[in-house]
């Protein structure tokens, strides 16, 4: 085993290990834990047994194993981009309601002391 | 003026870094013969906007961080619903509209019973005074909008608008865009069968608004875009 497979390897199980936490403090649906879990295994297995990759061939159109490597590591991380943009959307969302909520609640509490004021 | 004296109008002002001209907008607004509650949101400006809105005799809210001209604007529609409204308004805090021109706004509103009146700068005489890539541009969105959804409008994305309140109770909740919300409320709103016509006004260029960049242009392309598989 060459070290990069050693190396792949790791990172791969750090990732896996990452997805169960996640799922386990809900902060990943059970269909979205899938998808990664599965997608982290495939990189995995392709780390430990580099030879999987020739399955990919006739799909690629290509007879070389490193080129097919570099094509899914491609599909991969237009995969990976998606989802960043995707989770940067939502998260764009959840702050701007809570810049609204915050900016209604000081408008309403001013209001609030204001008639208090008046009524003193 | 067909005017129901029991209705007060809101007035909703989005603003960011516009110290320059929002006290002026607000208190051209206030001279109108209109029953008006101005709304002014602040979004996470760095300069005296707040100051100049509240001097002006607005009310101010304001926002701790800048999410967009459509995040401000929810914000004063969510004001303006909890305090009763019955009729809202969107005007620009820049000064490219004139606020003398609410009233035929508001007059046709209450005459042809419309859900949604929009000010529109190609209806004029005239082309209207914006950069010419932004003039193609919304032409462009305006074709699509024909195109997709099969609704005619000559000026999609002017932010001075009349809204039934009901109509936002309706749209609001549903609307999934968080910065490019105004078209997508737009597109839903015909989705409601509501009633939109268009008055013309003539308006005043802002080379500095940020609605010709190519961002914007992009955004409101994937929001009509989003929009056909909802």
């Amino acid at each position: 085993m060459k070290g990069i497979q050693l190396v792949g390897i790791i990172v791969a199980l750090y990732l896996l290990v990452q997805i169960y936490i996640n799922y386990r403090r809900k902060n990943y649906s059970f269909r979205r834990a899938l998808f990664f879990s599965l997608l982290w295994i495939v990189v995995l297995l392709l780390f430990a047994y580099p030879p999987l990759a020739e399955l990919a061939l006739p799909f690629l159109s290509t007879k070389d194993v490193i080129m097919s490597v570099l094509v899914i590591g491609i599909i991969i991380l237009f995969l990976l981009i998606s989802e960043i943009y995707q989770q940067i959307g939502k998260i764009e969302k959840r702050v701007e309601i809570l810049v609204q909520n915050l900016a209604i609640e000081d408008y309403l509490k001013g209001v609030i002391s204001e008639n208090k004021d008046d009524e003193k | 003026m067909m005017k129901n004296s029991l209705e007060a109008i809101h007035v909703v002002i989005p603003a960011y870094n516009e110290e320059e001209s929002v006290g002026m907008v607000v208190e051209e607004l206030g001279r109108l013969d209109l029953d008006l509650v101005i709304w002014v949101v602040d979004d996470g400006s760095r300069d005296a906007t707040s100051e100049e809105a509240d001097k002006a005799g607005a009310r101010v809210v304001r926002h701790s961080v800048n999410i967009g001209q459509w995040g401000a604007l929810r914000t004063g529609f969510m004001l303006a619903l909890l305090d009763g409204a019955e009729i809202i308004v969107s005007i620009d805090a820049d000064g490219q509209h004139d606020p003398k021109d609410l009233p035929r706004l508001i007059d046709a509103f209450y005459k042809e019973k419309a859900d949604l009146v929009i000010a529109s700068r190609f209806f004029y005489d005239g082309k209207p005074e914006m950069l010419r890539h932004r003039r193609l541009g919304i032409r462009f969105f305006n074709k699509l909008l024909k195109i997709i959804f099969r609704y005619e409008l000559t000026d999609c994305t002017n932010g001075f608008k009349v809204y039934k309140a009901e109509l936002i109770k309706k749209v609001l909740p549903k609307l999934k865009e968080a910065q490019y919300g105004a078209l997508e409320f737009l597109i839903k709103a015909t989705k409601q069968d509501a009633l939109i016509m268009e008055i013309p006004i003539k308006s005043v260029s802002n080379i500095q608004s940020s609605k010709g960049r190519v961002k914007y242009g992009y955004n409101l392309f994937r929001t009509i875009i989003k929009s056909l598989f909802d």
